[in-house]
């Protein structure tokens, strides 16, 4: 399966970034979607078993493609300096892992999540994008969000690799792409 | 930049998040899990209950993938630790308890 991997021209260090790239970040964010949407088609059409999933943007099509993300998380060692870049930002010792996702899994996570994304609008007219600002330690500060949700936004992108991180630590599964879609649905406003 | 920026999604210190019961900072998210850090003796009390509210939401919307709390003594008193009820509730919340 070829696949290209996102390749975001910003640091994604978002606390840091100034609010001109942050509005240029959402920019190319909604700008790239549908390319990656159609990469992410071509690599989940590509894999076997799975060639007749179809991005339909209904609720349905989030089980097969659910099951098809679930395959595809990866992880690779960690390096010690990213050990101790990590240790060092932690405010008390916790164990950090030796692995982490790889880059092919994080973009699948973006990829998968600007589907859900686009699977929230086109089934619930309510929600609109947004970029929250004001707060820097927000966890989406400057991110481009779904509102309409209640108190708290659905960022696409954070929720899937949150959901990558789940599927390597056999947390979640094949089916937990579908769960978190009902979750959130049922909290549309 | 480029793919190399997408590791910097997994986590950072003193977190922000907005749940329907109010604002909740968890203090360290690491690979999409949630640390919670308290120094000195530590008693079920109601803004504890509330945290404890607030993380069970955070999971349940699976804006975290798990959260464990972390019990330390406290360097100037030398005391520490939950008391009898705390971990009891938070294993039943769903929340992991380590006690250093």
């Amino acid at each position: 399966m070829t696949y290209a991997i996102i390749q975001p021209p910003f640091t994604l260090n978002f606390r840091e970034m100034s609010k001109k790239e942050l509005k240029d970040y959402f920019a190319w964010f909604q700008d790239v979607l549908p390319q990656r949407l159609d990469e992410l088609s071509r690599a989940v059409q590509k894999t076997p078993g799975f060639e007749t999933w179809q991005a339909d943007f209904t609720p349905a099509s989030l089980e097969l493609l659910g099951r098809w993300f679930a395959t595809q998380v990866e992880t690779r060692p960690r390096t010690q300096d990213e050990i101790q870049e990590i240790e060092s930002r932690l405010l008390f010792p916790i164990e950090v892992s030796g692995e982490d996702l790889t880059n092919r899994t994080f973009s699948f996570a973006v990829d998968t999540g600007m589907y859900l994304s686009q699977v929230f609008l086109k089934n619930h007219a309510s929600l609109r994008w947004d970029q929250p600002f004001g707060n820097k330690k927000f966890v989406d500060y400057g991110q481009p969000v779904l509102e309409g949700f209640g108190a708290a936004p659905f960022n696409p992108a954070r929720m899937l690799v949150t959901l990558a991180y789940g599927i390597f630590g056999k947390r979640k599964d094949g089916s937990s792409l579908r769960n978190l879609y009902d979750i959130w649905a049922k909290m549309i406003k | 930049m480029g793919e190399d920026a997408l590791k910097l999604m997994g986590g950072e210190s003193q977190v922000y998040y907005r749940t329907s019961q109010g604002g909740r900072y968890v203090d360290q998210l690491v690979d999409g899990f949630a640390h919670e850090s308290k120094v000195g003796y530590t008693s079920l009390t109601s803004d504890i209950s509330r945290q404890i509210s607030k993380d069970v939401e955070l999971i349940q919307t699976e804006q975290v993938q798990g959260a464990t709390w972390h019990f330390f003594q406290s360097p100037v008193t030398g005391v520490g630790g939950p008391s009898q009820p705390l971990p009891n509730t938070l294993q039943q919340s769903g929340i992991n308890v380590i006690i250093h």
